[in-house]
């Protein structure tokens, strides 16, 4: 199947069967195209990520709404994740997240970008 | 002022290689006459689903549901060997990343173009949500690698692919996504996403300017720990 087959045949199936949940219908079509363990595994661990991006969105979103800033919301997540540990080990964790954040929006804001001309 | 240092290489080259991105952007034109030729392949009709994705709000089920089937579409059609397009780190985060990127900017794009939202909103979305991907992915890593300090940096250094990696591959899944929208939807997607980057380079500045400020703010407060 082609990648354009395989989208085709996951939005179908997820529009078909509402009643199904997500998981239900990308194990549906990956069973239907002999998919490997191994791809079925690569599947959950991209789900999982997913789910925790939306979970960190939902988080910064609340924050927002009790007033925090997104760095104030960056500090204390990035003190949860830290906690425990060196204060050395500490200090290199937090600069390879904020080379991250800084790359990620470069990247967020400077994609592939068409532009659009009259006529 | 002590830790400006570390970023001060950074913010010297970013507003070149700002500009080389920016001379990679496609014309509109271009970009719908490609859709277009997927439709004389039948691969265009309109899906309610994909509709609804756009309307639907920037966090929640339907929005992580629509993600969770483009990664799944990517990696089977990767594993298959049947991508049209090369994936040089088809790590299930390499291809959360991009798809949620992706499709965030495609939303995002269409919500400024129909005027649900202010394009400067617009902006702030893609940056927060740039910070809580980062953070989604920077905690997925130090589960996943425990106590390994150099391997946990390393990690999240080279969890954002290379620029040439994302404008290579959010082209393609931003166009598979309109194709099963209307005609009409389509364009307002790219209108969108003209909008937004006739602003992203100032705004870009200013927050990787706050994204600094943050970094230092940290590595001041830990070096601070450490005396």
């Amino acid at each position: 199947m082609t990648y354009n087959e395989i989208m085709a045949a996951l939005l179908q199936t997820y529009e078909a069967h509402p009643e199904m949940e997500v998981e239900e219908v990308i194990a549906q079509v990956a069973r239907e195209m002999g998919a490997s363990e191994k791809s079925m595994e690569n599947i959950k661990s991209s789900m999982s990520l997913l789910d925790k991006m939306q979970e960190k969105k939902a988080s910064l979103e609340t924050a927002h709404e009790n007033g925090d800033s997104t760095k104030k919301w960056m500090l204390a997540e990035t003190e949860k994740l830290t906690q425990g540990r060196e204060d050395k080990d500490k200090a290199a964790i937090a600069e390879g997240i904020a080379k991250a954040v800084d790359r990620g929006v470069q990247q967020s804001l400077s994609e592939d970008v068409p532009t659009y001309k009259e006529g | 002022m002590e830790n400006e240092y570390i970023y001060s290489e950074e913010f010297q080259s970013y507003g070149d290689r700002l500009k080389n991105s920016l001379s990679e952007y496609v014309n509109l034109e271009s970009a719908i006459f490609d859709v277009n030729a997927g439709a004389g392949e039948g691969e265009s009709e309109s899906l309610k689903c994909m509709q609804e994705f756009l309307d639907a709000s920037l966090v929640g089920d339907k929005d992580t549901a629509m993600k969770k089937l483009f990664s799944a579409g990517l990696t089977l059609a990767n594993d298959s060997g049947t991508l049209p397009f090369e994936l040089p780190d088809s790590s299930p985060e390499g291809i959360a990343f991009i798809v949620d990127d992706s499709l965030t900017h495609a939303k995002v794009a269409y919500k400024t173009a129909i005027g649900e939202i202010p394009v400067e909103e617009g902006i702030d979305t893609l940056i927060d949500h740039a910070a809580a991907r980062t953070m989604a992915i920077a905690n997925a890593l130090v589960d996943a690698v425990g106590n390994n300090i150099d391997t946990i940096c390393n990690a999240i250094s080279v969890v954002y692919p290379p620029a040439a990696w994302a404008i290579q591959l959010s082209k393609p899944l931003i166009r598979y996504a309109v194709t099963r929208v209307s005609p009409k939807v389509k364009v307002a997607v790219f209108m969108g996403i003209e909008k937004l980057s006739k602003v992203s380079k100032e705004a870009a500045r200013a927050t990787v300017a706050k994204a600094h400020e943050v970094g230092v703010k940290v590595k001041n407060k830990q070096l601070t720990a450490m005396e």
